[in-house]
């Protein structure tokens, strides 16, 4: 139990951490891209616009599922492990990671390696599902042990 | 729709006893006593529904109605 409470807290901090480095990010993008420009050859240009232009449209899906994910864990640290909000969480995220799905895909056909984030986005929103579809259950499950008396 | 209606406090008032002493003497909390009075409980186990049977001394058939 303690472990799981370590585990859930090392979760949260990098949930957190990750949370600052995409704001970061987003704050540093277009200063990074003109440094690289500056520095390297100008044709990866074109390229890093692209990337630029990805990262900034899934920016909101990801502090969004960021702030989710946020949300989600600490009601596991306070017990509240099988609830209605945690599936509508788990919905998010996967809905979330749909979004970058589409978005990474339209961007692959300007810059092929985003078909490799399309492939990721699209088992995780899938993996997410299922999770989503298990929690399900085991909330009605619960409901009703909870009314076994 | 019919279904199975639950008459704790008709047995309770009969044998003149409280929520309170029957939830202790059963082993069970008065929470979970008043779900089962209030027939929001789904399902009910055979060892809390012999352990009523037992204190109020009565039969399963004088505790639970189906109509």
């Amino acid at each position: 139990m303690k472990s799981t409470k370590h585990s859930i807290w090392l979760s949260l901090i990098f949930t957190g951490v990750l949370g600052i480095c995409l704001l970061a990010v987003a704050v540093c993008g277009p200063w990074l891209l003109a440094l690289i420009g500056t520095r390297f050859s100008l044709g990866y240009m074109p390229f890093l616009r692209i990337v630029l232009t990805a990262y900034y449209l899934c920016l909101p899906f990801a502090l969004l599922a960021v702030f989710v994910l946020f949300a989600l864990l600490l009601r596991i640290l306070r017990g509240e492990v099988f609830v209605k909000a945690n599936i509508i969480s788990i919905s998010i995220l996967s809905w979330c990671c749909i979004v970058a799905a589409v978005i990474t895909f339209a961007a692959a056909f300007f810059y092929i390696p985003f078909s490799l984030m399309t492939a990721a986005a699209v088992f995780i929103a899938l993996i997410l599902r299922v999770i989503k579809n298990v929690f399900d259950t085991a909330v009605s499950l619960k409901a009703e042990n909870d009314l076994t008396i | 729709m019919k279904q199975i209606i639950v008459n704790l406090d008709v047995m309770l008032a009969k044998r003149k006893m409280s929520s309170g002493e029957l939830a202790e003497r059963i082993g069970i909390t008065q929470a979970n006593l008043s779900i089962l009075k209030t027939g929001k409980a789904k399902a009910i186990r055979f060892s809390t529904l012999a352990a009523i049977c037992e204190v109020l001394d009565c039969q399963p058939g004088d505790l639970l109605e189906y109509q």
